[in-house]
């Protein structure tokens, strides 16, 4: 599969179909993940990937963004520790949260490649997952990405026209 | 339709959860978009129906507003006309239900 065709094809998926995903599929998925940029190379991030039904059940109840069961689900994380050791204010303010951004962007576009659907949810009780999986106090879960066989893929939202948004600039 | 064999526990846990959905959404209402907060509200009404649904007190109105609101609910994200038009028609089904129970 083109690159393009991936970036364009990825809906965000909110419908699954009651089918588990092959473990060897969630590591490629995982793989690529730790592939994305990060800025000072500080790879801020870590990655919780649930993919039993009963945890799956808890992460859903304490979160009003997901609308089914997936059979899996991603929580990405920011180590905050390590982005200011690393990159200092700047990186754990702002760049921690850019790297994450991209990391999910490689974990949905992998997933498409692999005929998986995900959608990326931020509407979830932030401290109630903390508490649930006894995160330590430096480790932010920013990001659910849900992961499954789609039931229902939605039809793409409309675009702003690249004219819109794209600026030649001529000097 | 979901079987209501299930018992006492079960529909405490049905109700767990849509607890548990409403107290989340109140937090989260604080800093996401203004029209989450009409969102959260009729997602929360879909889900009680189906608590009622599971309990066979789901009569035809209510599983026709569900259906509604299952059809229409994710027009939030794309079309924030359409998502008002969407409420504003459950709205009145509501009134018309309330004449229609008032003759009976």
């Amino acid at each position: 599969m083109e690159v393009f065709d991936a970036i364009k094809g990825r809906r965000s998926v909110r419908n699954y179909k009651d089918k588990k995903i092959p473990k060897q599929l969630l590591e490629k998925i995982m793989e690529a993940a730790i592939w994305s940029p990060s800025g000072s190379n500080a790879q801020a991030w870590e990655f919780i990937v649930v993919d039993n039904d009963e945890e799956i059940k808890k992460i859903k109840t304490l979160s009003p963004g997901i609308f089914d069961v997936p059979a899996a689900i991603v929580i990405v994380c920011r180590d905050l520790k390590r982005a200011y050791g690393i990159a200092g204010e700047l990186g754990k303010d702002m760049l921690s949260l850019m790297d994450i951004s991209m990391a999910s962007q490689n974990i949905m576009l992998m997933a498409y490649e692999l005929g998986i659907g995900s959608c990326a949810v931020r509407s979830f009780g932030i401290s109630a997952i903390k508490k649930l999986f006894d995160l330590p106090d430096h480790i932010n879960p920013e990001l659910l990405i849900t992961l499954g066989y789609p039931e229902k893929i939605p039809d793409p939202p409309k675009r702003r026209k690249i004219d819109e948004v794209v600026h030649w600039w001529k000097g | 339709m979901k079987s209501s064999t299930g018992g006492k526990d079960e529909l405490k846990s049905d109700f767990f959860a849509l607890l548990a959905f409403l107290v989340v959404s109140a937090r989260n209402c604080v800093e996401e978009p203004k029209l989450y907060g009409p969102f959260r509200l009729i997602d929360g009404a879909s889900k009680l129906i189906e608590i009622l649904e599971g309990e066979g007190l789901a009569d035809e109105f209510f599983l026709e507003v569900k259906k509604k609101i299952e059809d229409k609910k994710y027009s939030v994200m794309s079309n924030r006309d359409e998502f008002i038009k969407f409420l504003d028609d459950l709205t009145l089904n509501f009134a018309e239900e309330l004449k229609r129970k008032k003759k009976n």
